[in-house]
């Protein structure tokens, strides 16, 4: 309400006046305790705010830090969104402290002014109103009183009383005026309040739609990825619960970490070259002390070529490796002991006893530990002599990835933080010095490593490349890796243990892996492989033969009884039954209009048409005898016409009485083979032909190296007349005499020297030193370097032999390709 | 007294390290000595160890695989080794130099200076095969100095020779 107070009304102090006046001053007083209340209230407001925003502000730090415990790698994104998500709080946190501020500075500051200030001083004017109105009603009843007896009295009372009443006027009205400016000024101080308060209350909201609309991108990232994340979340689950059945699948005996290993295993389990092998669980480990024999539980990790084992409760450190080398362990299960499914791990050093929980553990363990084994055998040997029989980690090509899997594993990251985790700050060591020096040896010995290089791309040639070479010769297992050098089959390891057993005048056994093979063996193996010795040694094994039970010999197959593969091999290569038995035959050469190959042999099934053929490139020769044969495929260095003659059991040292091969006399060419008495043995006309593969070929299958002709003169003579640097490196490799007379007192050096040809004259002569200081010296294994040398100029390029063989598939069995990698620059036979 | 005695003898213990090119036959010898059987033997990788006891006398015997490559890995073997058979395959004798290099590589070690050596000349059963005086000298045993030395014509399929061959380990390692 507004109660209005006439100035004239304050004046006559009417009974209005004064109804009108309280009326004022009561809702004055009401107006004041609402105020009071308002100022109260927002106070207790602001207050509560600031206790409010210190928690906001305190939560925000917290959320901060659930950020920093999520790891950058894998949850990257999920932390970015935190921290802007922090900021967008902080701004908006922000933003109402300022609101806060403001609106109460609008509300409560004014409110408490108004009360302190202004109202202070109404009452104070009020007071001071009631007071002169008290006095002003005392000079009236005093005027009154006095006495007209008494005019001087009168007069007094009424000069009081009219100072008294101006001085109410006064303050009456300044009273009053007070009063009405406090009406007037009422609404402009409320409604200002409210326009101030909704002016900050605006600018709140409108700076709060502005952030969240900044951050709406963010929403959306998030909504995307949270979808995504539902799906992945909803993919592992099924995946556990999957795992569940696994688990409930399994028999519950076995452990279930053990199974989780041995599916990582089985994909390595597909071959020997795979390198990754990895099995954990736990294995009872008995202790080495003698008098108590104690079995521990212990965490067992197996991983490629490493044992280690540790404690469960010893996480962090506590770990051992069981053998620093695998290499020289053996792991077997026990049949006699005690316990049950109990193993062991023995080493020159020592004797590990472990038992698995189960059986089906047991032998996977030792499964898998025997492969392992026989990988780091079977890798590491190529390692430089510089880390090998190192105690520590060895790295070798794979060094990368087997470091990536180290570090795939928590055990080992762990461990890289600890400073007592020995094994791995070896390998970090290790690892650093491994790759230094791989870098050494690429920066020295380049040539070497190239020639390193060159051999093993050989060696997988010949097991992928050459025909039949992928499944062993005899019994078809996969993945051969033993070769009988002499015969040139591929063998899977039980096949060559029977091989072994023939004897070495039959088959001569290497392990492609184990055993380091000469360039020149590796190249015969080209020209041989598993098809070409099957085609001779397996030609007469046809399918009625295999249906005759009288024979009693059965095919061997890759599980085949040992008593089937030791009777089929015998038959084979002993007894050699299945190779087709020698009649008289004709030979058919045609000189290949390709110059690269000089002649084509192949053997005529039918004498018909040769009659008729006129061709002046072909002849024929009739051969009488098996050894007539071998000197003819040695003549031409034709390995497989050669591989017959020897299955035939020709003589390897035999010399043709025969003056001549005669060629067809119905042929009209010149071609015709003028040979003259000269007591060659098939060695000495295989060094003509100049085809290494062929030379190799005889001597191990036991051409004698120092035989001579008729003029007295042996192998490496010719070799040296010759000028062939590789097969007199070849033949003083085996162990030719580079001393041997001929019959005018001659031998290789003098030959040489007269010849001029500096390089043979050297490797004769560094071979004749070795000899004699290994005549001196029994323990003297021989210059390291003539080996070296030796070794160098016989490593035949191969590469153009390799394309050749690829493009040469139309080869039939009987149509035999001469030996490709004869050298172009030799005569090779005499033409007339 | 005469049971302690006895005990002592009973518990006579050698170590012995079995050596040799590849298929000279070390694991036939082995399984042959171990179980008096000729199993069928596949080409060792790795090695083979086993308990044979003979007359009183236990013989641990490590056979190791002898490929070209593996044969560095024999010197982890020496440490403790009393004896070393060292094995020949009498018929091939185009390897006889190389086993002669490895058989004197192997004896120079520092390790091996005070094992005894029995060398099986072993497949005496073929016909190629050298005698044991002729591989006696093509292996430089008759120049050895300050050893303790032996060649035992055998046959390990026939079993022929072997236990001649413990028989003498065990005296001459006293």
């Amino acid at each position: 309400m507004v109660v209005k107070l006439d100035f004239n009304e304050c004046l006559k102090d009417s009974p209005n006046f004064r109804k009108n006046l309280s009326l004022a001053e009561t809702d004055l007083e009401n107006y004041e305790n609402i105020y009071k209340k308002i100022h109260e209230n927002s106070l207790a407001f602001y207050n509560d705010g600031i206790k409010y925003l210190d928690s906001y502000r305190r939560m925000i730090d917290f959320i901060q830090s659930l950020g920093s415990l999520l790891s950058e790698k894998e949850e990257g994104f999920t932390k970015r969104k935190i921290e802007n998500f922090c900021s967008l709080l902080k701004d908006s946190r922000q933003c109402e402290e300022n609101f806060l501020n403001e609106s109460f500075k609008s509300v409560s500051e004014k409110i408490n002014k108004f009360v302190e200030n202004d109202l202070k001083q109404l009452k104070e004017q009020r007071k001071q109103f009631e007071r002169i109105s008290l006095e002003l009603d005392n000079a009236y009843n005093k005027n009154s009183e006095a006495l007209k007896n008494k005019p001087q009295i009168c007069e007094e009372m009424e000069k009081n009383l009219c100072g008294i009443k101006k001085t109410y006027g006064h303050n009456g009205l300044e009273y009053i005026c007070q009063i009405n400016r406090f009406y007037l000024v009422r609404s402009h101080s409320i409604l200002n309040m409210i326009q101030l308060y909704s002016q900050s209350l605006k600018s709140f909201y409108q700076y709060g739609n502005v952030l969240v609309h900044e951050h709406d991108t963010e929403l959306a990232e998030i909504s995307t990825n949270l979808s995504l994340m539902n799906e992945n979340e909803q993919k592992c689950m099924e995946k556990m619960e999957h795992q569940h059945d696994i688990l409930r699948s399994n028999d519950y005996n076995s452990s279930c970490e053990l199974s989780s290993g041995s599916s990582t295993s089985s994909t390595s389990s597909i071959g020997n070259q795979s390198q990754n092998l990895f099995l954990t669980g736990y294995l009872y480990k008995r202790s080495h002390h003698n008098t108590f024999k104690k079995w521990n539980r212990r965490w067992f990790t197996l991983i490629n070529s490493k044992l280690f084992y540790q404690k469960k409760s010893d996480y962090n450190t506590g770990i051992n490796e069981m053998e620093s080398d695998l290499r020289v362990c053996k792991v077997r299960e026990i049949n006699d002991g005690e316990r049950r499914f109990t193993f062991e791990i023995v080493s020159p050093k020592c004797r590990h006893i472990l038992q698995a929980d189960s059986q089906k553990e047991c032998n996977l363990w030792v499964k898998t530990i025997d492969k392992a084994i026989n990988n780091a055998i079977n890798n590491l040997l190529s390692n430089s002599p510089l880390l090998c029989g190192n105690n520590d980690f060895q790295m070798e090509e794979n060094f990368d990835a087997q470091n990536d899997f180290l570090e795939s594993l928590d055990i080992f990251n762990s461990l890289n933080d600890s400073n007592n985790g020995g094994i791995s700050t070896n390998s970090n060591l290790n690892g650093s010095s491994s790759k230094a020096i791989k870098d050494l040896e690429k920066s020295s010995s380049s040539i070497s490593l190239r020639k390193k290089n060159e051999l093993t791309e050989n060696k997988n040639f010949v097991l992928t490349t050459v025909k039949g070479n992928q499944l062993c010769c005899d019994c078809g297992a996969p993945n051969p890796s033993w070769i009988s050098i002499n015969i040139g089959a591929i063998l899977c390891i039980e096949c060559s243990g029977k091989h072994r057993g023939l004897g070495v005048h039959i088959s001569k056994v290497r392990s492609l892996n184990l055993d380091e093979l000469g360039s020149e063996t590796l190249c015969l193996l080209m020209n041989l492989g598993n098809d070409l010795v099957n085609s001779i040694y397996e030609k007469m094994f046809t399918r009625e033969v295999e249906m005759n039970d009288n024979l009693k010999i059965q095919r061997a197959t890759p599980k085949c009884d040992n008593s089937i593969r030791e009777s089929w091999i015998k038959a084979k290569y002993a007894s050699k039954i299945f190779v087709k038995p020698f009649r008289k035959l004709v030979i058919k050469i045609s000189k290949s209009v390709n110059e690269e190959k000089n002649y084509t042999i192949s053997i005529v099934d039918s004498t018909e048409n040769i009659e008729n053929d006129t061709d002046s490139n072909v002849s024929y020769i009739n051969v009488q005898t098996k050894n007539e044969l071998l000197h003819l495929a040695c003549s031409y260095g034709d390995i497989p016409l050669m591989s017959y003659a020897i299955a035939l059991d020709a003589d390897r040292n035999s010399i043709i009485d025969r003056a001549n091969l005669y060629s067809n006399e119905n042929s009209q060419t010149n071609f015709q083979i003028n040979e003259t008495l000269n007591g060659y043995s098939p060695l000495i006309k295989a060094v003509h032909s100049g085809s290494i593969p062929a030379v190799e070929l005889l001597i191990l299958n036991g051409a004698k190296l120092n035989l001579c002709d008729f003029n007295g003169q042996t192998a490496l003579h010719h070799a040296t007349i010759l000028n062939n640097l590789k097969l007199v490196c070849l033949l003083l490799k085996r162990g030719a005499d580079p001393l041997s007379l001929d019959k005018n007192n001659v031998d290789p050096i003098m030959i040489a020297t007269d010849n001029c040809q500096p390089n043979i004259v050297t490797i004769l002569r560094v071979a004749k030193m070795n000899n004699d200081l290994k005549e001196q010296d029994l323990t003297y294994s021989g210059d390291p370097m003539f080996d070296e040398i030796l070794k160098d100029l016989l490593t035949i390029n191969m590469n153009n032999i390799q394309s050749k063989t690829k493009n040469s598939d139309d080869t039939h069995t009987t149509d035999y390709n001469s030996d490709t990698s004869r050298s172009s620059d030799q005569t090779t036979f005499t033409l007339q | 007294m005469g049971k302690i005695l006895t005990k002592l003898f009973s518990n006579k213990q050698m170590r012995i390290l079995m050596l040799g090119l590849d298929a000279a036959g070390k694991t036939t010898i082995l399984y042959k000595l171990k179980l008096n059987d000729s199993v069928n033997t596949i080409p060792t990788v790795g090695f083979n160890v086993e308990c044979v006891s003979y007359k009183n006398v236990k013989f641990n015997v490590w056979d190791v695989g002898g490929q070209d490559k593996i044969r560095p890995l024999w010197r982890h073997y020496y440490t403790g080794t009393q004896g070393l058979i060292f094995v020949v395959d009498s018929a091939d004798v185009d390897r006889i130099d190389e086993a002669r290099q490895e058989l004197h590589k192997i004896i120079s070690d520092r390790e091996m200076k005070d094992a005894v050596i029995l060398v099986f000349a072993n497949k005496q059963d073929q016909k190629e095969a050298l005698k044991p005086d002729v591989l006696q000298d093509r292996l430089g045993l008759s120049t050895l100095k300050d050893r303790t030395w032996y060649i035992q014509p055998c046959s390990a399929i026939k079993g022929d020779g072997l236990y001649e061959g413990l028989v003498w380990l065990s005296t001459a390692c006293k």
